[in-house]
């Protein structure tokens, strides 16, 4: 059996070397990569003036050199991607069409105006090319940049496209990436790492972007790894433990930027039941966003408020909906979706259950792990919503959106809706309990990256803000100059 | 006797077919047991396969109408979810008129005949069924932060703790006979409807005997809705809802009673301590948590007592410490305190007539009235009975006669199909028994015996949003 090696880069260098074993999730595959603890003293960015380089290139050359390298990372021309797509499919949650597809957008994200997007959209190019000056209320004159910073990707693995978005984002602000690449996808950052060597090996946004891996929650390395004097900030992606775990080493001077894990939902207005072609129109979108990537990920639609009613008739057309969503789900492309890669057994319980028990839940599709629609008969989502993958849904029949409310909490990301109308009503009531991001049903699985995430801009928080306050005494009253004030005098 | 009229003379009444010897029960050859075990599926599958509803839709779906082999039972083990597939809103609205139609489902005794409608909680609910139509629900504790009602009857309640007597009796080789009563700790809640509440009946039922025999830890039962409470607060921190948790206005009402068990929680432990010393070399059981067992062993060698009650001590605890930890040597703390030789440790659940205690070579035995399968975790299909498998435990509980008794577990078990060298014939599992959810790193369960643990986070949950609450 040949072996497969995930080597790791460090600044423009390509490392093989002391090999070690690591088992991928589900213990379904491994690979090896070189032992973390023997590149710990080469990992971090010693001596940060040596981004010094990065600040020779105008932002319109480092978006040159994001643009030349989309088009190399074309996956039917790239060696290194192609290699890397192959090792993936068995580390992967995906299927192999729909990872395929994914690694087939990454030129897409590389475009020229998303590129420019993802720093003029939340930043402004002008912040981060030089210094934008302003003058202020009390006469000082503010000279502001976003400067970079060093900072340590910890990436989910969902999707190859969160390694893409990190490279362009440590690129664009002129910063040092470490990426952490996850257990179910070792591949997707090394295999960009490797095309920027080849394409531009000095150039100092090669020499800023490292990759490697560690088997997330390897204390003893960690702990050396994640300490001020290496590392600005932490941005990490994913799941609850991986997020939990990296708080432990958060102290002054090390900032986490938290893109948490989440769950979203979907509020469907009584609009999608004015005509057959609305509610077949509804219920494809919803489909799309239960299906898309096979659920797995956190906007991905998991439960569907329909204002439908809740009484016999509210529920009949639930049932309905319900059966266009399932079979719309199933006619999905399958480069968007198809019958998942593994079912959680736990889940088939809780669904064959429900079935079984009869008079509370409808459930439609499921036996053959393919997705399921669970329709509930009464304004009540599933005990086990959290759980819902593998292209499981529920629909919970609701009176009236404004008891949306309800259904959303602190770990709520996307809602989307429909109507496009209903956006308005809903969007400034529903974030006060937890909703961050509205969008138009159907299309909550894809995303731009120059919008806020999970309600933070990511960009903003990656950069490090610098002020230079000048202020000239004429405009700007001295200390030794000021006079003490108020009286002395009680109040009358 | 043909084999069908044998087969259900055991599975109607297993302790009086055995004549109340755990021994005898573990003594058929597996061939004849298996025979038995067939015979009487089938039976129960013809019984049951019209008339009640559940099974029904199932057989059914599945288009069977007969049940030959054991084989044929796998394609008909309910999922452990079924009995609690209900939508949790319908308890913290008091709607136990829907809870009662769906419990209606899962059961053929008729319950129109209980009084539902006026019920304000749980612990009312399942005081109404029990008077109105002689079910005797027992429900899990809820770790799930739902928890399973399963409709046994007051007659299956009884074959069941029968069942415990003859396997205690059996594993702590007693005398089969021998029905004297003992002074019976059960270090616990004194009752309630719960896995555990039920348990302490057993105890008091085949080794207190009297009144006045019966030591619990807590003398006062725990309360359905009081567990309830503390499963919902759980689910709630866990998904940051906690804000969203509302209490029912009739439970709230009852809430300075909650509040007074939980005070005469805190001098229990003393109280129980005074107690044990007080019948030193007396004949004595101990049941319960093996935290407060732990914790009164500790507290009894820091006051230099030892071996109090010899050899003849029978010690039967389980379900962990508080927040699930116990010291290492806790076994051997609690056996250097009392004397015991051995802990009896169970493997069982809510929904299955057994009680399997470990035996000498540390294996679980499944008795002879319930069909073991493991599953395989993908596709749900058995594996061939023979070698040594793992994989999800399913059974059979051949005693049912008014629900169904095919069920799969969350649980992973290894099954040995190989004699086991301690002499019993019957099929048994090794001990390293998980659940899935917790192998897959999802919940962290309450244990049923870690009552006291919820007990006391539900009053504080309850006092907490009392004080803040504006509605």
């Amino acid at each position: 059996m040949s072996r497969i090696v995930a080597p790791a880069v460090i600044r423009g260098q390509v490392i093989v070397d002391d090999l070690v074993a690591f088992g991928g999730r589900g213990g379904e595959m491994e690979f090896l990569s070189p032992d973390p603890m023997k590149l710990i003293d080469r990992l971090p960015l010693r001596n940060p003036g040596e981004m010094r380089r990065l600040y020779t290139l105008t932002i319109d050359e480092i978006i040159d050199y994001l643009v030349e390298l989309g088009r190399r990372l074309d996956l039917a021309h790239n060696g290194f991607l192609q290699e890397a797509l192959e090792q993936s499919y068995a580390a992967t949650d995906l299927t192999p069409p729909i990872l395929r597809w994914q690694y087939s957008l990454i030129p897409h994200f590389f475009s020229r105006e998303m590129v420019r997007g993802y720093i003029d959209v939340p930043i402004g190019i002008p912040y981060v090319e030089g210094w934008r000056t302003t003058t202020l209320a009390d006469g000082r004159v503010a000279a502001i940049r976003a400067m970079g910073a060093r900072c340590l990707h910890i990436t989910a693995g969902n999707s190859p496209i969160t390694a893409i978005i990190s490279l362009a984002r440590n690129a664009l602000t002129r910063s040092d990436a470490i990426i952490k690449s996850p257990s179910n996808d070792p591949f997707t950052a090394l295999a960009v790492a490797r095309t920027m060597i080849a394409m531009a090996p000095d150039h100092p946004v090669t020499q800023h972007f490292s990759v490697a891996y560690w088997k997330g929650g390897a204390v003893e390395f960690e702990e050396r790894l994640y300490q001020p004097r290496n590392i600005e900030k932490i941005i990490a992606w994913g799941g609850f433990a991986s997020v939990k775990h990296v708080t432990r080493y958060i102290q002054p001077g090390l900032e986490l930027i938290s893109l948490d894990p989440k769950r979203s939902a979907t509020v469907i207005g009584r609009e999608a039941f004015a005509s057959e072609g609305a509610m077949r129109e509804a219920a494809l979108r919803a489909a799309t966003d239960v299906g898309a990537s096979n659920q797995t990920g956190c906007s991905s639609a998991r439960v569907i408020l329909v204002e439908c009613g809740t009484d016999d008739e509210g529920v009949r057309k639930l049932t309905r909906f319900g059966e266009l969503i399932y079979d719309a789900m199933l006619k999905l492309p399958d480069h968007v979706s198809n019958k998942p890669k593994a079912f959680d057994p736990e889940l088939r319980n809780d669904i064959q259950g429900l079935r079984a028990g009869g008079d509370f839940y409808h459930v439609i599709g499921g036996r053959d792990d393919e997705g399921a629609i669970i329709v509930s008969k009464l304004d009540e989502a599933v005990d086990f919503y959290p759980r819902l993958s593998g292209r499981v849904a529920n629909l919970v029949p609701i009176d009236d959106v404004a008891e949306a409310g309800r259904f959303i909490n602190a770990y709520t990301q996307t809602i989307g809706v429909y109507p496009e109308a209903l956006k308005l009503r809903l969007r400034d009531e529903l974030p006060l309990y937890g909703a961050q991001r509205f969008v138009s049903l159907g299309y909550a699985m894809t995303a731009n990256p120059a919008l806020p995430q999970d309600a933070i801009e990511p960009v903003r928080r990656m950069v490090k803000w610098i002020v230079d306050e000048s202020c000239d005494p004429a405009a700007c009253p001295p200390l030794w100059e000021s006079e003490p004030q108020g009286s002395e005098e009680t109040a009358p | 006797m043909s084999i069908v009229a044998e087969a259900m003379r055991m599975a109607n009444d297993p302790p009086t077919y055995f004549g109340g010897s755990g021994g005898a029960a573990h003594q058929i050859p597996r061939a004849e047991a298996e025979a038995m075990q067939a015979a009487a599926l089938r039976e129960r599958f013809a019984e049951l396969r019209d008339r009640l509803p559940v099974l029904k839709s199932a057989a059914d779906e599945q288009g069977m109408d007969d049940i030959r082999t054991l084989e044929d039972g796998a394609n008909l083990l309910f999922p452990h979810t079924v009995y609690k597939s209900y939508p949790a809103s319908l308890l913290e609205k008091n709607r136990f008129d829907r809870m009662t139609q769906w419990l209606g489902r899962l059961t053929t005794v008729d319950l129109g005949g209980a009084d539902v409608g006026d019920c304000d909680g749980i612990d009312a609910w399942l005081a109404a069924l029990e008077e109105g139509s002689g079910l005797s629900v027992t429900h899990s504790s809820g770790t799930s932060g739902t928890m399973s009602f399963l409709p046994r009857t007051t007659d299956g309640y009884r074959i069941l703790s029968d069942v415990f007597g003859m396997t205690s009796r059996d594993f702590n080789e007693l005398d089969p006979h021998d029905h004297e009563p003992w002074h019976c700790f059960y270090l616990g809640f004194r009752g309630g409807r719960s896995h555990a509440g039920r348990a302490a009946g057993w105890a008091l039922d085949n080794f207190a005997r009297t009144a006045d025999h019966f030591h619990p830890l807590y003398d006062v039962d725990m309360s359905s809705d009081v567990m309830f409470v503390a499963a919902r607060v759980r689910l709630a921190q866990a998904r940051g809802e906690l804000d969203r948790l509302e209490i029912s206005p009739s439970l709230r009402a009852r809430q300075a009673q909650f509040e007074d068990v939980q005070k005469t929680t805190g001098q229990a432990l003393e109280r129980t301590f005074e107690r044990l010393l007080s019948l030193k070399g007396e004949r004595v059981y101990i049941g319960g948590m093996s935290g407060a067992l732990t914790d009164l062993a500790v507290r009894g060698i820091e006051h230099g007592v030892r071996d109090l009650f010899g050899p003849g001590c029978v010690v039967q605890c389980g379900g962990g410490g508080k927040g699930g930890r116990l010291p290492d040597n806790w076994e051997q703390l609690a056996l250097e305190f009392t004397g015991a030789r051995r802990i009896g440790q169970y493997y069982g659940m809510t929904e299955v007539t057994m009680i399997t205690s470990r035996c000498s070579e540390g294996h679980y035995h499944v008795p002879p009235w319930v069909v073991t399968y493991v599953l395989a975790p993908e596709t749900g299909r058995p594996y061939p009975r023979e070698g040594v498998r793992t994989g999800r435990a399913a059974f059979f509980d051949l005693v049912p006669q008014t629900y169904w008794g095919g069920f799969a577990t969350g649980d992973e078990i290894t099954v040995d199909w190989s004699p086991c060298r301690c002499g019993r014939t019957t099929v048994h599992l090794h001990a390293n028994v998980q659940r899935f959810s917790e192998k897959r790193g999802g919940d962290d369960k309450i244990t049923c015996a870690a009552a006291d643990d919820a007990h006391a986070a539900a009053i504080e949950f309850l006092a907490s949003s009392r004080s803040g609450a504006a509605s």
